[in-house]
């Protein structure tokens, strides 16, 4: 019935929830997009605490970390969060988009060898499925931080 | 910034300078020119003629104006532009404190068109935001991205469009960096979960729609990955400085909001008034229709010949999965399943073999948890993936490239129009010939045309149909409903999700408890279909229940107006070739504690596209009242 209700009139309405406490809840797909909200709420992508979130994504207001894709350290970590899933599958394959796109954010010149660099570490990159954010972008770093790679954007 | 934006960036359009004025002469030389008039500064402001003959500005956050009834006058907001451009109007306290922007720095396209048509010297601004703006999207050119249908989230089952931007950067191929390009996107902000209210408050322009920048990825992992909907991307062939003006144009944008309407001023239209703003002479909103589906934004630009210049296409979750098991051997696919539940299993396979087997069961896994992994990493689906993935990453080589062919016959552009207009001619056991006339706001029915749509899904908003008969009297309503949603999910060794329908109206029925009354009727089912031949041919069964309503109606014992029914439906559908679809359904259903206990139909409907946008179908029903055949003329538009 829920369902029905909704269906009756409504065209591209996109989900613009956003965690009301982004800031300690991180870049991740989770907050950002669904505010860490499961079942029904997530379908309807709704938050009580109206647009807080969005100052992420305002266009003249977003100054977060989160929506920076220029290079260098703190993109890097926002990328791997939002990207993390599949990060994972692509490392683990040792190449793919995401590997690309990691290795123009740490200014890599060589995608393939990032790949096999990455793909090589896997284990200590994600060495649980609860592994934090934070210490998965560190081991990423420090992989790409390695000299062969000659990586020019990891300050 | 403003000042190297204007000179910079946006200078490639604008015409050369001329000497410095005063801002009375500008405005002197506005009014003589009549600038306020000219179609790009009224599209930059979103003013469009009010019924009572005015104008009215679409954006609805008053920051976006200057003057005090800018939104209503684009010639007083032209001269107050002007002034705040040239740095005569100052915030005020209260503006201050919010943090909104200095008028030179909050309307960076609007100073570069008045700064093309009256040559001015811009003032040296400091503009942080914009800078900072500027250096994240460093524009280059335009896409517009149409995320596909996807019915299990009904505030998408028509689909989404918004704005990529790609960014500017000799030194890296477009193709390396796409997931870093910039994403606008234009949504409403809902403020309810309440699902009336919701429905409610999108309807009537409750909620405040704000054009939103993200990185792109965060949509691609959204819609590929989470919601597996296939992503069709339209690249643009705009001017360099058209490019650099949309991007200041959205920047001014960003300072306001729009009352958000589904059915009209919804993310198909907005994203349309944008680029219109940045290239007025395209012929876009004209060509929309209301409902505003985000298939017809792609459609509009398809009526400005060469604007388009290349469509790509961004598979799903899904896709991809299925396109790593098409023509695996059955013992592999059998490890990809096996692997996808119990990620220790053994895998006695060569190496090439064992890539591939883990490649496609890390993807199962994906599309399997795709809710659950970005919320809950550490849930079951986490815990598989990880060990997955980490058997695939110590075979330490890499995988091959996954191509997937673009299912060209299901790009959004190729869709047949969404509304309907159908005359049949035909003739009914019980009224002699018939005559019927009908009509459809949307979108799609498993009968229409199948390019450009899913392939087993049905979307139809309010169809209704009128009827005159030789025995018999006047015109009739033989059906009106609000919404005929059916959505078939093929059933496969990794995918048991189930097939739903919902249906809710008027219509006439015909069997023992009801000779051709009208009732209204609420219907929905659930149940399995199989599919193969990819999908062109189905079979689907499906357990009903529904409700009727109709003071003819001989129902229950104690309530003849009302009864319930539940049963069986069932039917299948052939497309026997990209034009010609046939399908036929049966149901039976069962009513207790009625005076009548069971009624049934029967259909058989062939329809053929004769030519784009018109086609001719043979139409066949069976119920316990009457027997029905029909010619049909159907018109697409």
């Amino acid at each position: 019935m829920r369902k029905m209700l909704v269906v009756a009139g409504l065209l591209c309405l996109s989900t613009a929830a956003m965690a009301d406490k982004y800031g300690t809840a991180g870049c991740g797909l989770g907050s950002m997009v669904f505010g860490n909200q499961k079942g029904i709420v997530q379908i309807f992508a709704a938050t009580t605490n109206g647009t807080f979130g969005s100052q992420t994504f305002g266009i003249t207001t977003g100054t977060s970390n989160c929506v920076d894709t220029s290079g260098g350290l703190a993109s890097i970590k926002s990328f791997t969060e939002t990207n993390r899933e599949a990060l994972a599958k692509d490392i683990s394959r040792g190449q793919g988009e995401t590997v690309k796109n990691l290795a123009v954010l740490a200014g890599c010149s060589d995608a393939s060898a990032v790949g096999s660099a990455l793909q090589k570490n896997y284990s200590s990159i994600f060495p649980s499925a609860a592994a934090p954010s934070g210490q998965v972008a560190d081991a990423i770093l420090s992989t790409l931080r390695g000299k062969a790679l000659a990586c020019g954007k990891l300050g | 910034m403003l000042k190297a934006l204007v000179l910079g960036s946006l200078l490639a359009w604008a015409m050369p300078a001329r000497a410095a004025s005063s801002l009375q002469e500008l405005i002197a030389r506005a009014r003589a020119l009549r600038l306020a008039e000219e179609p790009q500064w009224i599209k930059l402001g979103h003013w469009h003629k009010t019924l009572l003959g005015g104008l009215k500005s679409e954006a609805d956050g008053p920051d976006f104006f200057l003057a005090p009834d800018g939104a209503r006058d684009p010639a007083a907001e032209l001269e107050a532009t002007l002034r705040g451009v040239l740095g005569s109007i100052e915030l005020k306290e209260e503006e201050k404190a919010r943090g909104l922007l200095p008028p030179p720095c909050r309307f960076p396209a609007r100073a570069a068109w008045l700064h093309a048509k009256l040559g001015f010297d811009v003032p040296e601004v400091s503009c942080p935001r914009l800078d900072e703006y500027w250096r994240r999207l460093q524009p280059e050119s335009v896409s517009i991205i149409f995320s596909s249908y996807y019915l299990n989230n009904p505030a998408s089952a028509f689909g989404h469009t918004f704005l990529r931007i790609r960014k500017n950067d000799p030194a890296v191929s477009p193709e390396k960096r796409e997931l870093l390009d910039a994403g606008i996107d234009y949504s409403a902000t809902a403020d309810t979960s309440n699902p009336i209210l919701y429905a409610f408050k999108g309807l009537t322009g409750l909620f405040r729609g704000y054009f939103r920048l993200f990185p792109y990825y965060y949509k691609v992992r959204e819609y590929n990955d989470y919601e597996s909907r296939d992503i069709w991307e339209y690249e643009l062939s705009l001017t360099p400085a058209q490019v650099a003006l949309l991007a200041a144009h959205v920047f001014e944008l960003g300072s306001t909001w729009f009352d958000y309407y589904y059915i009209d001023e919804n993310c198909s239209y907005q994203v349309l008034a944008a680029l219109e703003a940045a290239a007025p002479e395209l012929h876009l909103l004209e060509e929309l229709k209301v409902p505003v589906v985000p298939a017809d934004t792609v459609k509009a630009l398809y009526a400005n010949p060469g604007l388009v210049r290349a469509v790509r296409y961004r598979p799903s979750a899904m896709t991809q999965f299925r396109a790593r098991i098409d023509g695996m051997p059955r013992d592999e696919v059998e490890t990809v399943q096996t692997l996808a539940r119990n990620p220790e299993a053994r895998v006695s396979f060569s190496s090439p073999e064992q890539i591939r087997i883990f490649d496609a069961a890390a993807d199962l896994v994906d599309v399997r948890y795709a809710k659950d992994l970005p919320v809950e990493p550490d849930g079951e689906g986490g815990r598989i993936k990880q060990r997955v993935l980490e058997r695939r990453a110590s075979i330490l080589q890499p995988s091959a490239e996954l191509v997937i062919r673009p299912p060209l016959d299901k790009r959004p552009d190729q869709g047949h129009g969404s509304q309907r207009i159908e005359t049949d001619g035909g003739w009914s056991s019980a009224r002699g010939a018939m005559l019927s006339l009908g009509f459809r706001l949307g979108l799609h029915a498993l009968d229409d045309p199948p390019a450009g749509y899913p392939e087993l899904s049905q979307i139809e908003f309010f169809p209704l149909s009128l009827r005159a008969y030789s025995r018999g009297g006047s015109v009739e309503l033989e059906s009106a409903e609000l919404v005929d949603v059916v959505s078939l999910h093929a059933v496969s060794a990794f995918d048991q999700s189930l097939s739903w329908k919902v249906r809710a109206g008027a219509r006439r029925l015909r069997d023992g408890g009801c000779d051709g009354c009208l009732a209204g009727a609420f219907e929905m089912g659930s149940g399995f279909t199989l599919a193969m031949a990819e999908e062109r041919f189905a079979l689907f069964a499906l357990g009903d229940v529904a409700i009727q309503a109709s003071p003819s109606l001989r129902g229950l014992e104690r309530a003849p107006a009302l009864r319930a029914g539940v049963g069986p439906s069932g039917g299948a559908r052939l497309r026997l070739s990209d034009r010609t679809v046939w399908i036929a359904s049966a149901q039976w259903l069962y009513f207790p504690a009625a005076l009548v206990r069971s009624g049934w139909s029967l259909s058989s409907t062939l329809r053929w596209e004769a030519r784009p946008g018109l086609c001719l179908g043979l139409d066949w029903r069976r119920q316990i009242g009457a027997t029905e055949a029909a010619l049909q003329l159907l018109f697409y538009y």
